[in-house]
This record gives structure tokens, C-alpha cells and sequence, in this order.
């Protein structure tokens, strides 16, 4: 009697989660399925109607630059911490790490906005918006990367060392390559959680109609998100179909970016 | 990875390509007038003028962002007083006007079936009036079917122009409300639900029976679920919220001495008594003259060409006396050296 009461309690509250996910994606579906058309890639937006290139554009720049920060230090932060992070000062990293995860992406983007577009005048950029995403998805990837290292038996350690190797050589030539998968992991999460931000852009990217024209500072460039908040709030039907396209577009872009790391994650022996 | 890489040095490389000199120029600041900046940005560029970057972050933050330098311009759906203008070292400068609609959502009525003035108006926001039966509205309504039921009060949550627009209003169509909760973008409101956002009424209003609210013109507009309420004006007319009404308003205003009108409670027959303008602010000594002269120019570019992408998206463009008045007062805005930025 109790148990069939409790199975039920634990569906009711799977419901509670996966229903208004559920809801949630197929409404993106439905509505910016429908509003998704070709000249969304070939077109700029025009204040309240034409296609999302400029946004489109502009999120793989911000976010792809994110990672060029991020990833190289948080890769490095990772085998530092599986490595060499047994005393005292891994601990204080390790928690530093996992306090900034914590950091609400909107006060990092505040913090950003004070020393970076305002403090050393790079104004609402590229690079203002890029550096903020690499802070904010650092810890990911260095918490991941950590743990997939810890996951090298010290047998493999041992193997290396007993054949001669450098210290250097042990970790970039052996255990880093054997634990790719979770690395590569980590930075596809990361990867998908700057495509998915919009409070920390808006303080440092600011948002532009055109193109981008390369600059790093000194000119605002657009993304995904912002139309979604700005758009949406629009009386116009042309500007609420831009914002559920756009919408729509950062669903699939974290959905495939997740399919591709949970590859990752499965095929241990991947490329 | 290496695609971004590489799509990166190509940028880089087009940057090193790209000349300083093109016009190029950012602002921040209402929602309320983003489309037609983005519109105007937009032609302008087609028109190979160069860029014009508007972020609708809110009036607020606009004034913000024009004092903290990090945009060219900044924009407003309030004006600021001289006085407000001289602290912070700026000139304003009208661009567009719009209007402010009540909306109703009462069972059985239609779109400018009833009719309020600004007395009523402000005795339903103070909580003095919370009937819609009650014989003030009755008699300004003879044969409509007006229910016994409670007034669901629906305002701003957020700080915004519409709010000073509105509540300046009331302020001045009833000396009670003058009195207690005079006007600005954040009012301490006795009663009511608050949305964020003109959409944030909107949906409250359709949302809940037997409620008012008030939205940008735009908004009433677009939404049909919204049903608009007509007013009576300062001459005792009853009047549509139309664009003729918001000219009739704006013609009225004598922009000679100061920028700083609140075109509420006009004079005139036709008048729509909620009618604002919308703001541009800039510095009065420019750090950077080239950018201030090309916010100028960008400008200058609209109240020549686009007035009809104004009216297509439901703004009233400046009239002509009053776009002389706004060369005028650019002229005054010199650089760090004295110069007159703007001939």
C-alpha cells in the first residue's frame, strides 16, 4: 500500500519537472518553428522584422571567443587541481571554482560592464562580452577537466614515469589524451551554457543591427538572446516572430551542442 | 574550433581593412521609440550613410549610459527639466511623439464604447472609485451596460516614461492625486497589479475581468483583445485615441523657450489629452565632437526622410517649426576646445 503510494508520489513529482519542460520546448518548437524561414540567414534585423544573421553571427563570435579564453586556462586550471591540487592551495582554488558557478551571470556581467566597458573604455564589444562568457564558464570546464584526470588509473601514471617520461610529458602526452572525452565534454558544456546567457551581454555587448565588422573593442555586436529579451516586448507581430525564431535557434543550438558532448561522454574511445 | 579560429583571423584581417572614418554611432536607452530608431538606423545605412547601433534598455538606463559616456546618445520618453539638464552637462532634443491609451477588458463592451476623463481616471487609481457602476461612470455613459462589478486596477511595475506620461495626467486633471502622488516614472501606487512593461499591462488586462490599464498607443493598437477607452479633453470634447489626436495635442506646445513639454491636458478640440514626446539626450561639451556631430547627422537624416517610417509604425513625427528649433539647439553644443560642433 505504502510503496504503491510512494511510486506514485516520485511520478507526480517527475511530472512536476519534465512537464513544463516539456511545455516550454515544444512551444519554442511550434511557435519558432513556424517563424523560422530562410531569409532569417541571408538578412540583418531591421528594427522589427527581417532575418537574425547579425544574431546568429554574433553568438558564435561571442561564444567561440569565450572559449578561446576559457578553455586553454580552464583545461590547464584542471590538470593543476587533479595533479598537483592535493594541499592546502588546490582546496582554496577548488572553492574559489566552485563559488564563481555560483556567481549570478548578471553580477559578473555588472562587474564587467564597470572595469571593461566603462573602466578601461573598451565601450559595449565584442571582446567585453567574450572575456565576461570565458569568466563565467572557466569553472566548468576546470571542474570538469579534473575530474575526468582523476579518472587515469595511477597505474597509467606509474607506466609513464617507469618509461622515462618528463613530468611535462606524463601529463600532456598521456593522461590528458587518455581523459579527452571528459575534457572535451566539459568545454562543449561550457560552450552551451555562454550560447544560452543574456544578462551578462547586455551589460558588455551592448546590441547591433549589422554585421560584424571585426572590431574587438569599441563596437557593439548582437546575439541570439538579446532578441528574445527585447523583441518580445514589442507591439509589433513581425518583432514577437523574430523573438520566438530567435528562441528557437538557441534551443537547437544547446540541444545539439549537449547531443554531441553526451557522444563524447558514451564513446570513450572517440576519434 | 578551427573554423572559429579561422573565421576570426578573417575578421581580424577585414578589421584591419575597415577605415576609421565611416559613420558609426551607438545610444541606448526607451523602448518606446526602438522600432523607429531601428527603422531609421536601418534605411540609413541602405542608404550608405553608415551605422546606427539602439539598444532598448529602458529609459532609465539611457540617461544612465549618456552620463557614464558609454554610448553617443542616450534616450528618454521623459524629459528632463533645465535644471536636471545642466547638472548633468546635457541638451535634449524631441524626436517622435505618442500617446498613451486606457484599456479596459469588461465583458460585453467594445473598443471606444466607454468614455472616462481624467478626474474618474485618477479616482479609480487612488482606490475611490472601485465599481464600475458607480454613478460617476454611469452618468458619463448613458446607455452603455456598464456591470456591478469590481475595478481591477492594472499599472506599471517597472520606472517608465508611460508612467510619467500618464501620471502627470492624472496629476493635472485632479488636484487630489496632484496632492498625494504627484507624477513621475515610478508613482507610489494606492492600488492595482503591476506588469512590467507596456506587454506586462497588456497581458494583465487580458488576463483579468473587469480591469483598465494604459499602454502606448502602439500597443492598443496591435493587440485587439485590448479594448480602448476614449477620453474627454480640456475643452470638453470626447475624443479617439488617433494619430490626429496626439498632432492635435503636440501643435498646441510652444517648443521656442524649452524642449521640456508634457503635452498632458492640452488645449484644442481634437486634442487626445495623454500625448508625449520622446527624447534624445547628448553632452553639451563633447568629448568626442565627430561622434556628436554624426548622432546630428543621423538625425538630421530623419526629420528629413523619415517621417514616413515614423507614421508606418504609428509615431507622430515633429512638426517642421519645431525640427528648426532642435538645429538651433545643437549649434549650442561645443567641443572641449569651443568649437561648434554642429554649422
Amino acid at each position: 500500500m505504502f510503496n504503491g503510494f510512494f511510486a506514485l508520489l516520485c511520478v507526480a513529482a517527475f511530472a512536476i519537472v519534465v512537464v513544463p519542460l516539456a511545455d516550454i520546448l515544444w512551444m519554442t518548437l511550434v511557435k519558432g518553428g513556424a517563424a523560422v524561414t530562410p531569409t532569417l540567414f541571408t538578412q540583418v534585423t531591421n528594427g522589427i522584422s527581417g532575418g537574425l544573421l547579425n544574431a546568429i553571427e554574433g553568438t558564435l563570435v561571442l561564444s567561440g571567443g569565450a572559449l578561446l579564453f576559457a578553455a586553454p586556462i580552464g583545461v590547464l586550471s584542471g590538470v593543476y587541481l587533479s595533479e598537483y591540487g592535493h594541499g592546502r592551495w588546490g582546496g582554496v582554488v577548488r572553492f574559489l571554482a566552485d563559488v564563481l558557478t555560483g556567481v549570478p551571470s548578471i553580477v559578473l556581467g555588472y562587474f564587467a560592464y564597470v572595469t571593461l566597458v566603462v573602466g578601461l573604455g573598451w565601450q559595449f564589444s565584442a571582446l567585453a562580452g567574450a572575456i565576461t562568457l570565458a569568466i563565467m564558464v572557466m569553472p566548468y570546464i576546470a571542474r570538469f577537466t579534473e575530474l575526468a584526470m582523476r579518472q587515469n588509473p595511477s597505474s597509467l601514471r606509474e607506466a609513464a614515469y617507469a618509461l622515462g617520461c618528463k613530468e611535462h610529458q606524463v601529463v600532456l602526452r598521456v593522461l590528458l589524451p587518455a581523459a579527452r572525452s571528459g575534457v572535451i565534454t566539459g568545454v562543449l558544456f561550457a560552450l552551451a551554457i555562454s550560447v544560452g546567457e543574456t544578462a551578462p551581454l547586455i551589460y558588455t555587448a551592448g546590441w547591433s543591427n549589422y554585421l560584424w565588422n571585426g572590431r574587438l573593442t569599441q563596437e557593439p555586436i548582437g546575439y541570439l538572446t538579446y532578441v528574445i529579451w527585447s523583441f518580445i516586448n514589442q507591439p509589433f507581430a513581425s518583432a514577437h516572430a523574430l523573438a520566438y525564431a530567435a528562441a528557437f535557434l538557441v534551443v537547437a543550438m544547446v540541444l545539439a551542442i549537449n547531443l554531441v558532448a553526451r557522444a563524447f561522454l558514451t564513446s570513450r574511445r572517440a576519434f | 574550433m578551427k573554423i572559429i579560429v579561422k573565421s576570426l583571423l578573417a575578421s581580424a584581417l577585414l578589421a584591419a581593412t575597415y577605415s576609421a572614418n565611416a559613420l558609426e554611432i551607438s545610444g541606448a536607452g526607451a523602448t518606446f521609440p526602438q522600432p523607429v530608431y531601428e527603422k531609421w538606423a536601418y534605411e540609413f545605412n541602405k542608404a550608405g550613410m553608415g551605422k546606427v547601433n539602439y539598444q532598448g534598455v529602458g529609459s532609465g538606463a539611457g540617461i544612465k549610459q549618456i552620463n557614464a559616456k558609454t554610448v553617443d546618445f542616450g534616450a528618454s520618453d521623459m524629459p528632463l527639466t533645465d535644471e536636471e539638464l545642466a547638472k548633468g552637462g546635457l541638451i535634449q532634443f524631441p524626436t517622435v511623439m505618442g500617446g498613451v491609451v486606457p484599456v479596459v477588458n469588461i465583458a460585453g463592451l467594445k473598443s471606444n464604447e466607454m468614455k472616462l476623463n481624467g478626474t474618474l481616471l485618477a479616482d479609480i487609481y487612488m482606490g475611490k472609485i472601485i465599481k464600475w457602476n458607480d454613478p460617476a461612470i454611469a452618468k458619463l455613459n448613458p446607455g452603455v451596460k456598464l456591470p456591478d462589478a469590481q475595478i481591477a486596477v492594472v499599472r506599471r511595475a517597472d520606472a517608465s516614461g508611460t508612467t510619467f506620461i500618464f501620471s502627470n495626467y492624472l496629476s493635472k486633471a485632479n488636484p487630489e492625486w496632484a496632492e498625494k502622488y504627484k507624477f513621475g516614472t515610478t508613482v507610489n501606487w494606492p492600488v492595482g497589479t503591476g506588469g512590467k512593461g507596456n506587454p506586462g499591462v497588456a497581458g494583465f488586462v487580458t488576463q483579468l475581468p473587469n480591469s483598465i490599464g494604459y499602454v502606448e498607443y502602439a500597443y492598443a493598437k496591435q493587440n485587439p483583445k485590448l479594448d480602448v477607452v476614449d477620453l474627454v479633453n480640456k475643452a470638453g470634447k470626447v475624443v479617439k485615441p488617433s494619430i490626429d489626436g496626439f498632432k492635435a495635442a503636440a501643435a498646441g506646445a510652444d517648443w521656442s523657450k524649452t524642449f521640456y513639454q508634457v503635452l498632458t491636458d492640452q488645449p484644442g478640440d481634437a486634442s487626445w489629452p495623454i500625448t508625449n514626446a520622446t527624447y534624445i539626450l547628448v553632452h553639451k561639451t563633447a568629448d568626442k565632437p565627430e561622434k556628436t556631430a554624426d548622432v546630428f547627422k543621423f538625425f538630421q537624416w530623419a526629420y528629413k526622410d523619415g517621417d514616413k517610417s515614423a507614421e508606418s509604425l504609428d509615431y507622430i513625427p515633429m512638426p517642421e517649426p519645431v525640427k528648426a528649433a532642435i538645429y538651433k539647439e545643437w549649434g549650442t553644443v561645443k567641443s572641449a576646445s569651443g568649437q561648434a560642433v554642429w554649422k
